[in-house]
């Protein structure tokens, strides 16, 4: 009984601990690139649902959504600061160990956004968000991303 | 004096049970080492090298038997992985007659991977898959070996990694870990799921990241795709298990982009901790295969 209490309370405390770190976390720039990294995704969403016929094809949206993109990856490689891969983070060290690969990737990334960018009709929209989501997105989150961890 | 007798005694018998016991193990190992006769092999068979380069990208071996410098298309091997308690360096398996597997009959290929045996009789080490590629019918897995084989032979010695006492154990482990038998369709299951099944269970080794593991590195069969621990990296492999109650994919043909596209097409969680290779391997199968996998995936709870 007193154990079970014990292991409760304990479990108690751990789950305030995690709490605290979390939001130690929420500033700073991991808070910062993952917010980036969110709007990122949520300005490429509705340009995938184009592709899939989920959405109308609208040039001026494309345009749009793929500047922000390329302005927010842009922005996103500066707040790479050495050592910031502790923490409530999935960066991987290799950031900083492969840098000059990282730096090509994102490179690659901001050069397909800006392309996708420039599409103007409906037949050139697959092809250019394949390129920014597979050179782009899947290149650097398969090498410089931490699986997530229970 | 009889104090002294007794003593006597006692290391007699020690001796004696150790004697035995180390026979035993000697004759049990030897056992485990007899690999496969050629009459494994179906008298009729006729490679269908197509169908190989099938089994080629839904098993993942360029993964990691990846080429290094001119040979990042072929399996030339050479770049190291990290595995439980160091590293390994995955051999060069093309058909090169001195450095790769040129020389190798197909019952040699055979009993690699249903069996984990070398044709010099290595026992290998689990970081190359064969627990699950075990459950391959053998004509796939003689179409393989005839597709690697129409692949440049590449000359680059990598030579397995010497860990004699671990090969020995090894032994033991995997009369423990290999499957009774290769996969047999589910009866009361369409066609579509058991191949989707199949290429799960057996060329995908998805159960080989996907599923939790015991304290002795066996696969939980009761947590079947569950979800864990990764053996190379820190963090999960995520549970695939309630794919569609939790909302992860619409359906059946929602996965199947998934499983195709991956992040080119924005499924975020592809990506990591060697699911984006996995990923971009199984994009190169043919839609009918790739809707299997999703079929039978969406259907576990
Ligand atoms: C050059 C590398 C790089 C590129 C290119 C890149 N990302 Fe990321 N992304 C990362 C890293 C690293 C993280 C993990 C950041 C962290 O946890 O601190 C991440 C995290 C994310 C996250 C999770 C954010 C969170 O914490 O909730 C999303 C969503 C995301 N990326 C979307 C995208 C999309 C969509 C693209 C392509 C349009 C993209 N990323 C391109 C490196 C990259
Ligand atoms: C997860 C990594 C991994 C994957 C995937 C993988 N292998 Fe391997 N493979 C290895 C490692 C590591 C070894 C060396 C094992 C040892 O040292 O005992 C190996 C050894 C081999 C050998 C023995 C070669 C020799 O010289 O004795 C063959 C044959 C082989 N693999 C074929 C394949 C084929 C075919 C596939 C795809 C269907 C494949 N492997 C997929 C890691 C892998
Ligand atoms: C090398 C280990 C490994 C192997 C082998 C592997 N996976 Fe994965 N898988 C992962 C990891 C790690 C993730 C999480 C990736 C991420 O977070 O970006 C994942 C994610 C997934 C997801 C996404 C799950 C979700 O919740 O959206 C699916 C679906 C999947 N894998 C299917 C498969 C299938 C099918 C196979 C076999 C053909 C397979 N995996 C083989 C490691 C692996």
């Amino acid at each position: 009984m007193a154990l079970a209490t014990a292991a409760m309370l304990a479990g108690v405390a751990m789950a305030g601990g995690h709490g605290g770190a979390k939001k130690m976390a929420a500033t700073g720039p991991i808070a910062e690139r993952q917010q980036a990294m969110k709007d990122i995704k949520s300005n490429f969403v509705p340009l995938v649902k184009m592709v899939k016929g989920a959405q109308p094809f609208d040039a001026a949206t494309v345009k749009k959504n793929a500047e922000i993109i390329a302005a927010k990856l842009q922005a996103s490689a500066k707040l790479f600061p050495e050592g910031s891969d502790t923490g409530d983070t999935r960066a991987k060290p290799e950031i900083w160990t492969m840098s000059e690969e990282f730096q090509a990737i994102m490179n690659t990334a901001i050069e397909k956004a800006k392309a996708l960018a420039n599409v103007s009709s409906p037949d050139q929209l697959a092809p250019a968000v394949m390129a920014l989501g597979g050179e782009g997105c899947k290149a650097c989150h398969e090498k410089f991303r931490k699986p997530k961890q229970k | 004096m009889a104090e002294k007798r007794r003593t006597l005694r006692w290391w007699h018998i020690l001796l004696a049970v150790l004697a035995l016991a180390g026979a035993g193990v000697a004759f049990a190992y030897q056992r485990l080492s007899i690999p496969l006769p050629e009459s494994a092999l179906p008298a009729d068979y006729r490679p269908d090298v197509k169908n190989g380069e099938r089994m080629y990208f839904a098993g993942g071996c360029i993964s990691c038997h990846r080429g290094i410098g001119p040979f990042v298309e072929l399996p030339a091997g050479g770049r190291k992985m990290k595995i439980p308690g160091g590293e390994i360096v995955p051999p060069n398996i093309t058909p090169d007659d001195e450095t790769g597997i040129g020389k190798w009959r197909p019952i040699d290929f055979l009993n690699a991977m249903r069996r984990g045996l070398g044709p010099d009789g290595t026992h290998y080490i689990p970081a190359f898959p064969y627990t699950s590629y075990a459950w391959m019918r053998t004509e796939d897995i003689l179409d393989l070996f005839a597709y690697l084989k129409t692949l440049e032979p590449v000359r680059n010695e990598v030579p397995l990694k010497t860990a004699r006492l671990d090969r020995f154990a090894l032994a033991f482990w995997k009369w423990l870990a290999l499957p009774p038998r290769p996969f047999r369709d589910l009866p009361g299951k369409d066609a579509l799921w058991n191949r989707g099944a199949y290429l799960v269970l057996g060329p995908g080794h998805c159960g080989e990241c996907h599923t939790p593991r015991n304290g002795i590195f066996l696969l939980d069969r009761n947590r079947w795709l569950a979800g864990a621990p990764l053996l190379t990296e820190k963090g999960d492999a995520p549970s695939l298990r309630g794919l569609k109650k939790r909302k992860r994919y619409k359906d059946v043909n929602d996965l199947m982009q998934a499983l195709k596209y991956g992040e080119a097409m924005g499924y975020e969680d592809l990506s990591a901790g060697g699911m984006g290779e996995v990923q971009s391997n199984l994009s190169r199968l043919p839609d009918a295969d790739l809707k299997a996998i999703a079929t039978y995936l969406m259907s576990l709870d």
